[in-house]
């Protein structure tokens, strides 16, 4: 699988993503600084919109995180526990 | 009545032997239901402890009481796993709890104040309950019923470190607490006897109805709070609180001009020292709020034990520069006041949306980076933790929002207009109360100056280049409240 690239549409910074890295991951790989606290998709700081591209939660987790089937459906993401599929613009 | 044994047995039985001397007919059947009567007494402890420490202002005293409250939370949570594991019927556990004990824990929660309420607790209920895990601890089998065995033995040696943690507090703090509430636990014990004891198992005396302190009315948690007699009254605690103090505004601005990094540091303290109101709003949530599933009891429990740490922390770090924090320190009582009459679920939802807030503008993790970067490496762990414990808040928060409101649109509606709607008294109770004297944090600020400049004098300046934010995300986020 290739690294895709991540933007912010606001901040104009971006990142790439490796496979099986989440987005936080590689923000914090890249040094860039996102809120967030538990990496576990529980406490939503990380909670983001996602403007186009493909990223999906971890499928093994997707049962706990705490993201309501609307907010999934408006394309918000919990960037601890969301996987990279394509190019993405985040919402941020 | 009922006993931890199996009854009518016949003398001479065609059967071999028992495999051990004692402890030969211990039932699962009475195992479980001593463990859930243990359960419910220890549930409903847990609740007014909550509710106690709300009303509670003697600081080590309240302090004492929140960690003795989680403690008690995980210990009828242990029952309650333990008895469910030992066929007790899960409907039985949430929806038939022994009547007779909830009357007892009644009881308990009417004491008129807090020395009351301590000695009732630890003078007559702590005692009786560790009797009772020692009694079901020497009666049952230590194989068969080892999970048992293992929980009670934890459960015992936390039980007499609080008794004896809290009798060492009393002889500091109030010498004849136990003996001036000797009437009070009397009548408590007699109560409890009149049902058999904790476990059901013992002898039953009448019940104390003609009692002189029988018959006081029902229990509710306190819509206001008062602070430690030892501090001035104050309303507020640093100046981003009170829009309209500027002359508290001022004298910050001169402890930052003194040093801004010692200004943060001394900040961070008294924020987190004030972090007590959150502790005091999910404590009354506990109590406010019945009938609600374990769970819900159990997460609030740890979330007002955690902000009181967090309190702890702050108190801590003052303590320890050797300053005299009554005198020098603001502890408010505004925020828990200005919310006090709200409906209890509307309080939760502004305590949420508050610790939400703070960490998706990722405050937290500004300030341990502000922290660290000027070397203040006991400031950098309290705040280290403290994050990792508002995640956790959040994640309660969220679930138990979505459980009282409905996991649906109209819930997640209702919320936001709970929300929006707590705003409006929470600044009215600001501007009602901006002109009185313990509204003003000038003087306290003054007097800070004074002590932190002498302080200052005798550390050399390391020139360190640090970064400094002054808490622009916390300030964001309550100019929204």
């Amino acid at each position: 699988m290739p690294d895709y690239i991540v933007s912010l549409v606001k901040s104009g910074v971006q990142f790439t993503v490796k496979p099986d890295e989440t987005i936080l991951e590689a923000a914090e790989r890249a040094g860039v600084f996102m809120a967030h606290s538990c990496l576990s998709g529980t406490c939503r700081s990380c909670i983001t919109r996602v403007i186009s591209g493909c990223a999906e939660h971890d499928p093994d987790y997707a049962d706990e995180l705490h993201i309501d089937s609307d907010e999934l459906a408006d394309n918000y993401r919990l960037l601890c526990s969301a996987l990279v599929y394509s190019d993405l613009n985040l919402e941020k | 009545m009922y006993s931890l044994f199996s009854l009518d047995k016949v003398l001479i039985v065609k059967v071999l032997p028992a495999s051990r001397s004692e402890h030969a007919d211990v039932r699962v059947e009475n195992a479980s239901r001593y463990l859930i009567y243990c359960y419910t007494i220890e549930r409903q402890l847990m609740r007014i402890m909550a509710a106690k420490f709300v009303d509670t202002s003697q600081w080590d005293f309240k302090r004492q009481l929140a960690q003795d409250m989680w403690e008690t939370s995980r210990h009828a949570d242990a029952l309650r796993t333990r008895a469910l594991e030992l066929r007790f019927p899960r409907r039985d556990v949430d929806k038939k709890p022994n009547a007779d004990r909830l009357t007892l824990m009644a009881e308990y929660a009417k004491s008129k104040d807090t020395e009351e309420f301590i000695g009732g607790v630890y003078g007559a209920l702590l005692p009786e309950l560790l009797r009772t895990y020692q009694n079901y601890l020497e009666q049952t089998d230590q194989l068969d019923d080892a999970p048992t065995v293992f929980i009670l033995r934890h459960i015992a040696a936390d039980k007499e470190g609080q008794i004896e943690h809290m009798r060492s507090l009393t002889e500091q703090i109030s010498p004849n607490l136990f003996a001036d509430t000797s009437d009070w636990q009397d009548y408590l014990r007699q109560l409890s006897a009149s049902i058999g004891g904790i476990s059901g198992l013992e002898t039953f005396v009448p019940k104390p109805s003609d009692h002189p302190l029988a018959g006081r009315p029902a229990y509710a948690v306190g819509r206001s709070v008062q602070r430690d007699a030892r501090w001035r009254p104050a309303l507020f605690h640093l100046p981003h609180e009170n829009k309209f103090d500027v002359e508290g505004r001022k004298a910050w601005q001169r402890i930052e001009s003194l040093d801004k990094r010692v200004a943060m540091q001394v900040w961070s303290a008294i924020s987190h020292f004030n972090e007590i109101w959150a502790a005091e709003v999910v404590a009354a949530s506990i109590w406010d709020f019945d009938n609600q599933p374990w769970d819900f009891y159990l997460d609030l429990a740890r979330w007002a034990w955690d902000e009181t740490r967090h309190s702890t922390m702050g108190y801590r770090a003052l303590q320890g520069w050797g300053w005299d924090v009554p005198e020098l320190i603001p502890w408010g009582n505004a925020l828990y006041n200005a919310m006090g009459p709200m409906p209890p679920i509307q309080r939760l939802a502004l305590l949420y949306f508050y610790e939400d807030s703070l960490l998706r503008a990722g405050v937290k993790q500004i300030e341990i980076k502000i922290l660290e970067s000027a070397q203040d490496d006991g400031g950098v762990q309290d705040m280290d933790f403290d994050w990792a414990d508002e995640a956790i808040h959040v994640s309660y928060g969220y679930t138990w929002l979505r459980h009282l409101l409905g996991d649906s649109n109209a819930g997640k509606t209702e919320l936001t207009r709970l929300t929006d709607e707590a705003r409006d008294p929470v600044a009215r109770f600001v501007a009602d109360h901006k002109d009185k004297p313990e509204a003003k944090l000038a003087p306290y600020f003054d007097r800070l100056y004074d002590v932190i400049s002498a302080m200052l004098k005798e550390i050399p300046d390391d020139h360190l280049e640090f970064q400094w934010a002054p808490v622009v995300a916390d300030d964001e986020v309550l100019k929204a409240l």
